[in-house]
C-alpha cells in the first residue's frame, strides 16, 4: 500500500481520528477521575484526622497514660500512622516516625496552623495532616499512605490506554473497510479506461446496486464512453466515405496520368518534369487514400478480422516475397533461429502481409532499406524481427512512431515526403488485433529493429 | 503534520509514565476548616480547662538492677495518681531496649492515690498486693512507688494500702513499716 494512495490516507485519517478522539476521551475520564479520587480521599482523609485529633484531646485531658494504646488503636482502625507531640515529648503509633513529617509541616503545626500535604517519601505518596491542639498543648500528626489510590489510578489509567488502543484498531479497522469500499468502484473505473484505451471498445462498467455516487459515477463513465464510440464511428465512418469518395477520380486522375506517360516523348521537358511530379504525387495520394480507407475501415469494424491459424515462418516468408515484388525492392533475407520449431500463429492473412509490407516500406524509405527479417522465440511469444540499415529510431520517438501521421527526425532529416504518416499506425492497430505488440529496439547492427510479439503454438505433429 | 500529532502523542504518553499518578504538593497546604474547636484555647464543655504539661520523674530499675530516675509528662499539676499510672505503664520502647524494666506487675490497679498536703504523706491503695513478687523484686517495686512519690509532694513518706488496708511492708534493711520514706529506699539508687 502505497503512502499517497487513497486507501492509505483514508487509513490514516480513521486510525488517527479513532486514536485522537480516544486519546481525549481517556485524558479527559482520566483528570475527572483524578480530581474526584483524590479530593475525596484527602477529604475523608482529613476528616479522620479531626476525629482522631479529637480523640487524643480527650484521652490527654483525661487519661494521658493511656496516649500510647490509643495511638495504636488509631493506627490499627485507619491504616495511618499518629504522632502526637505533647510539651517536649514526642509519643506515636508503632507505625510511625518523626521522619515521615517534614520539618515545614512541624514548624507550621507547632505556631498553630493546621496544614496538610501530599508527599512523596522515597517513591511512597503520602498524605499527612498535621494539627494542633492548643488546649492540651499538644500537636498532633496522622501520616496516610496513598498507595492505594494510586493502585486505582494506574488501573485505570492501564485500562484507559488500553481502551484507547482498542478504539484506534477499530478505527484502522473501519478505515480499511470503508476505504475498499470507496476505492473499489474506482478500481474498476480504471480497469475500464485501461481497457478502453487499449482498444476495446465495448467495455462498460456494470451498474449494480450501490451508493447513489457511485452509481452515478457509473452511468456517467458509461455514457461518456458511450458518446466517445459514437464520435469515433462517426470520424470513422467520414473518413471511410471521403476516402471512399476521393478514390474513382483518383483513378481516373492515374488513369489520365498512365496514359499521359505513354505519350511522354512527345511532351517538352518541362511538360515531362510536371508529369513525373503529378505522377509521383498521385501515387503518395492513393497509398494515403488506401491507408485511410483501410484504417477507417479497420477503426469502424466495416471490414471484418478473418482469422486463421496458419504456420508462421511459411507466413512471414510469403509476405515478405510479396511486398518486395509488389514495390520492386530488394528480397530482405529471411532467417529463422534454431530455438524455433514449427510455430503456427493465428492471424488475418490478408493484414498480416500488409503489416510486414508497411514494416518493409518504413525501412525501405527511411532506412536505407530492411536488412533482415528474423523469426525468433521471445518468453513465451513468437518475435518476428524486422531489421534496417537505418541510424536507428531515437529512445524518445520509439513510442511515437506508432501514432498517426507522426513523422520522425528521420523523415524531417531527409527532407522525406514519401511516405503518408499512416503506415506504422496501421501496423500497431493490426498486430493489436492478433493479440500482439510491437516495439521499436535497436538491432544489432545499429539500426532500427521493428519487433513484433505474437502469441504461438507449436504445430502439431500428425 | 500528521505525524507531529502522533509524535506529539508519544512525547505526552512518554512524559507522562514519568510522572506519579498522584502529584505530590511543593510545600503544606493550610486547612482552613478545623471542626470540633480543636483550634480553641481550652477544652470544649470544661470550665475553661487548659491542660498544661509538665515533666515529672519516674523510677524504674536500671539494666544493673539499681533504681534510676526517668522523665515522663503530666499534665500540671502534677497529681500522685497520674504519675503512679506513668509508673504502672512501665519503660519505654527506648528504655527497654537500652535494658531497663520496671518490678511492678502491669496487673496492678490503682483505687486511689494522694498526698496530703498537711503531712506530706501519700496514699495508694491498690487492688492487689505485692506480696507475690519475690523480696527482691517487692524491695525494688516499694522503692519505685516511694521515690517516685516523693517528687509529687510525699516527701515524709508513703503508706501503701490494698483493699483500704495498710500494708506493713518490707524495707531494704530486712525491717518492716507501715510508712515507708525516700531515705529508707536510697540505698537502692543507681551511683
Amino acid at each position: 500500500m502505497r503512502q499517497g494512495s487513497l486507501r492509505f490516507r483514508l487509513l490514516m485519517t480513521f486510525g488517527l481520528g479513532a486514536l485522537i478522539l480516544s486519546a481525549l476521551f481517556a485524558a479527559l475520564t482520566y483528570v475527572g477521575v483524578h480530581h474526584e479520587l483524590v479530593n475525596d480521599l484527602q477529604h475523608t482523609d482529613l476528616h479522620e484526622s479531626f476525629e482522631n485529633a479529637e480523640l487524643v484531646r480527650y484521652t490527654l485531658y483525661t487519661s494521658p497514660p493511656n496516649l500510647d494504646s490509643i495511638l495504636n488503636s488509631i493506627e490499627t482502625a485507619t491504616d495511618s500512622a499518629v504522632l502526637v507531640k505533647t510539651y517536649t515529648e514526642l509519643s506515636h503509633s508503632d507505625g510511625a516516625s518523626i521522619k515521615d513529617v517534614p520539618a515545614d509541616t512541624q514548624d507550621l503545626v507547632t505556631k498553630g496552623e493546621p496544614t496538610a500535604q501530599i508527599l512523596n517519601m522515597d517513591g511512597k505518596i503520602m498524605f499527612v495532616v498535621g494539627i494542633p491542639i492548643p488546649a492540651v498543648e499538644t500537636q498532633f500528626y496522622e501520616v496516610f499512605p496513598m498507595n492505594s489510590l494510586e493502585k486505582s489510578l494506574s488501573t485505570l489509567l492501564h485500562n484507559l490506554l488500553l481502551g484507547a488502543l482498542l478504539t484506534s484498531l477499530i478505527g484502522i479497522a473501519g478505515g480499511l473497510w470503508v476505504a475498499q469500499r470507496a476505492v473499489r468502484p474506482l478500481k474498476r473505473v480504471s480497469m475500464a479506461a485501461g481497457a478502453i484505451a487499449e482498444g476495446n471498445l465495448s467495455t462498460r462498467l456494470q451498474v449494480t446496486r450501490a451508493d447513489r455516487e457511485v452509481h452515478q459515477l457509473t452511468e456517467s463513465f458509461n455514457q461518456m464512453v458511450s458518446q466517445l464510440v459514437e464520435r469515433l464511428e462517426r470520424d470513422a465512418r467520414f473518413a471511410s466515405d471521403v476516402s471512399h469518395e476521393l478514390r474513382s477520380p483518383l483513378t481516373t486522375l492515374a488513369t489520365t496520368a498512365s496514359v499521359l506517360q505513354q505519350h511522354r516523348s512527345e511532351l517538352s521537358p518541362a511538360g515531362q518534369e510536371s508529369l513525373d511530379l503529378l505522377t509521383a504525387d498521385l501515387s503518395i495520394f492513393q497509398s494515403l487514400v488506401e491507408d485511410l480507407l483501410e484504417m477507417a475501415r479497420s477503426d469502424a469494424g466495416a471490414v471484418p478480422l478473418v482469422i486463421e491459424t496458419v504456420p508462421a515462418v511459411e507466413l512471414v516468408r510469403q509476405s515478405v516475397r510479396s511486398a518486395a515484388r509488389r514495390h520492386g525492392l530488394e528480397e530482405p533475407p529471411v532467417t529463422v533461429t534454431d530455438n524455433v520449431g514449427s510455430p503456427v500463429i493465428a492471424v488475418d492473412r490478408r493484414r498480416f502481409e500488409r503489416v510486414i509490407a508497411n514494416l518493409i516500406d518504413n525501412a525501405h524509405y527511411y532506412a536505407g532499406g530492411a536488412t533482415d527479417v528474423c523469426i525468433d522465440v521471445e518468453g513465451d511469444q513468437l518475435a518476428i524481427n524486422v531489421d534496417d540499415a537505418g541510424a536507428g529510431v531515437p529512445v524518445e520517438e520509439r513510442d511515437s512512431v506508432f501514432e498517426r501521421f507522426f513523422r520522425g527526425r528521420a523523415a524531417h532529416d531527409r527532407g522525406i515526403a514519401r511516405g503518408t504518416g499512416l503506415g506504422l499506425a496501421l501496423v500497431r492497430d493490426h498486430v493489436r488485433a492478433f493479440g500482439g505488440t510491437i516495439r521499436v529496439l535497436e538491432s544489432p547492427e545499429g539500426g532500427a529493429r521493428f519487433q513484433i510479439l505474437l502469441p504461438y503454438e507449436e504445430e502439431a505433429l500428425e | 503534520m500528521k505525524y507531529r500529532v502522533v509524535l506529539l502523542f508519544l512525547v505526552g504518553a512518554l512524559a507522562l509514565s514519568g510522572c506519579t499518578l498522584v502529584a505530590p504538593n511543593s510545600s503544606p497546604v493550610r486547612v482552613k476548616s478545623v471542626p470540633f474547636s480543636l483550634l480553641s484555647p481550652t477544652i470544649p464543655g470544661t470550665n475553661h480547662v487548659r491542660v498544661r504539661f509538665i515533666t515529672q520523674p519516674v523510677y524504674i530499675v536500671d539494666a544493673a538492677g539499681d533504681l534510676a530516675p526517668s522523665s515522663r509528662i503530666v499534665p500540671e499539676p502534677p497529681a500522685l495518681a497520674t504519675v503512679i499510672e506513668q509508673l504502672l505503664l512501665g519503660p519505654t520502647k527506648i528504655e527497654k531496649s537500652a535494658g531497663y524494666t520496671s518490678a511492678l506487675p502491669k496487673s496492678l490497679f490503682v483505687i486511689s492515690a494522694k498526698v496530703a498536703e498537711s503531712t506530706g504523706v501519700g496514699v495508694i491503695n491498690f487492688a492487689t498486693s505485692l506480696d507475690k513478687l519475690s523480696r527482691k523484686q517487692q524491695l525494688l517495686a516499694i522503692g519505685q512507688l516511694v521515690l517516685t512519690a516523693s517528687v509529687v509532694g510525699a516527701k515524709r513518706g508513703l503508706v501503701i494500702r490494698v483493699a483500704g488496708v495498710t500494708q506493713n511492708v518490707l524495707l531494704p534493711n530486712g525491717k518492716h513499716a507501715t510508712l515507708v520514706t525516700p531515705g529508707d529506699f536510697r540505698s537502692l539508687l543507681n551511683g
